[in-house]
């Protein structure tokens, strides 16, 4: 793992009565990290208090050891930022727009640089347009192409994938693993959607009710989530899932189509009752195996019950 | 200072477009040249047609703040209200730059035109470009813009609200105008006061001969270029400090 980017401590924030960050204290993995947890978590505002956009009522947020706050216009030469809604000026060409932010951050030929972020992103053929005409998801692609274009160091993304359709997604997931390999850029990027994000993040935060759930190597989380998590295909479900549900060792169980999926408390418990119900009810068994746990299943079972497993 | 002129230019483009500028400019003449001084007998002179038409016009005053509130409400407060102001804080420039950049394109573009206007409506009259009555009339125009410019962005900065911007400086305006004591000592306190008392004063200065009326006393005078002045710089500093910390989320 390389040198974190990102770090909070205590990162407390309140909106009058409303605590909307709870000593929330994350770090990023130093390549492509996620940043996970339902609606409303308070991911958006973890990523505003970063960029420096609000203060924190208490604790610290940092960037490259700088404080978010106090120190933000330095931070801001050195990373990229992707809003959750972007709104940018209408009236502007999308050409016109990325010239006056090359000028911002003094890049060598302002036009030039402009014409290749917008190609980069798939928007080069309407580079001329006023950005009042684009629909959503083009002015994602720009969010993105004002993002990078500076070549930053860390470039942090708000629901990126907000209002792509699927090919304009598999694009973007794609463009970040390609800035990360070929410039290695570090990303942050804030979603719900975990499918998208198992195919690109080597690090996840999962947030709820603004205090942090778990963090880590995706690969680590995978394992500790998987440990006790089995995957059981049988003739009947229905009747292997009845026979289990109430048990005082099962933590949570779920049928799936022709499959269970069993965490439990106490294995050697579950495997004797499991093994006494397939011969009392004659269940056939297809597979069993113990579950890697995939992205969706860790933030399912770490929001859940809010604490990691010990 | 690359910033700064890089934001000019951006406020200009934003918000200057096609056809803002024409229309206002339409509107400024059309007060100008409508007003009630065409009424006045010739024998008044150009002064006096000159003044009650420009300098004493409740109306193109009203029409000078309420341009300067919907400019500084669109291009100040609805910017914060709809987050557009997040993309200019993720960059580099500082936030006091750009409260510059937007204070001052605003303002001074304002003042371009209604100087051209002032200047335009002189040439009719027959004042020449270079008479001493169009440059006191622009400084008067001047300090009544830097005025409402700094009211307008204060009420953009702290209500955040892109009504509330432009109803504030206009009910502003009439309470200044109605509610100030109308005896000349106290007059600056009025904005069309401010304005009567520096004109008669500076004119009374250059001796036009014209001007037949007790001009007023240099204390008044004081007064009446201190009021502005210092309640604009009070209220630009408070408008700058709050935008340098101010949270938008």
């Amino acid at each position: 793992m390389t040198s974190p980017a990102i770090a909070t401590h205590d990162l407390t924030k309140l909106f009058g009565k409303f605590q909307a960050l709870d000593r929330l204290s994350l770090q990023d993995g130093g390549g492509i990290s996620g940043f996970v947890g339902p609606n409303g978590a308070g991911k958006t505002t973890t990523i505003h208090v970063l960029m420096g956009f609000i203060k924190p009522t208490y604790g610290k947020a940092a960037i490259f050891n700088l404080d978010s706050w106090s120190k933000s216009a330095q931070i801001r030469k050195r990373i990229g930022f992707l809003p959750e809604k972007p709104a940018y000026p209408g009236v502007f060409t999308a050409k016109r727009f990325l010239e006056h932010i090359a000028h911002f951050h003094r890049l060598q030929e302002p036009r030039q640089k402009a014409k290749q972020a917008l190609k980069e992103v798939g928007l080069g053929s309407a580079s001329e347009k006023q950005i009042k005409t684009y629909s959503a998801g083009m002015q994602q692609r720009l969010g993105l192409a004002q993002a990078i274009m500076s070549n930053p160091e860390l470039v942090i993304l708000d629901e990126p994938t907000a209002n792509l359709d699927p090919t304009g997604r598999m694009d973007l997931l794609e463009k970040i693993k390609q800035l990360h390999k070929e410039k290695n850029m570090k990303f942050f990027i804030s979603t719900h959607i975990l499918s998208e994000l198992e195919k690109v993040c080597n690090w996840v935060s999962i947030i709820n009710q603004g205090a942090l759930v778990d963090q880590g190597p995706i690969q680590e989380l995978s394992e500790k989530y998987s440990e006790n998590t089995y995957k059981i295909t049988v003739s009947n479900p229905a009747k292997l899932l009845e026979a289990l549900q109430n048990q005082p060792f099962i933590e949570q169980i779920q049928q799936e189509e022709n499959s269970i999926y069993v965490r439990t408390k106490n294995t050697q418990a579950f495997m004797k009752s499991f093994f006494k119900a397939m011969a009392k009810e004659e269940i056939e068994i297809k597979e069993f195996k113990q579950t890697q746990g995939a992205l969706e299943q860790i933030y399912d079972m770490s929001v859940r019950r809010k604490k990691p497993p010990t | 200072m690359k910033d700064f002129f890089r934001l000019v230019l951006w406020e200009i483009e934003e918000n200057w477009r096609f056809p803002s500028l024409e229309i206002i400019a339409a509107i400024l003449m059309y007060f100008s040249l409508t007003s009630r001084s065409f009424g006045i007998p010739q024998t008044h002179n150009q002064v006096l047609s000159y003044s009650v038409n420009v300098v004493y016009s409740f109306w193109l005053l009203m029409s000078e703040v309420v341009f300067i509130a919907v400019f500084f409400s669109r291009s100040v407060a609805e910017q914060i209200e709809k987050r557009e102001i997040l993309t200019l804080f993720a960059h580099p420039p500082k936030r006091t730059t750009v409260l510059l950049a937007k204070f001052l394109t605003n303002m001074l573009i304002i003042l371009l035109v209604i100087s051209a206007s002032v200047i335009i409506y002189g040439l009719l009259i027959g004042l020449g470009p270079l008479h001493p009555l169009q440059y006191i009339t622009i400084l008067v125009v001047f300090l009544q813009l830097l005025f409402f410019s700094a009211i307008s962005l204060a009420c953009s900065v702290f209500s955040k609200s892109s009504w509330a911007s432009i109803i504030i400086p206009i009910v502003t305006l009439f309470a200044l105008t109605f509610i100030a004591p109308q005896d000349q000592a106290n007059s600056y306190i009025s904005p069309l006061g401010s304005s009567a008392t520096i004109y008669l004063y500076l004119i009374s200065q250059i001796h036009i001969e014209s001007y037949m009326g007790t001009p007023p006393s240099t204390q008044t005078f004081i007064g009446a270029i201190l009021f502005p002045v210092a309640i604009s710089a009070f209220l630009l500093t408070l408008s700058f400090a709050y935008f340098r910390k101010m949270e938008v989320d």
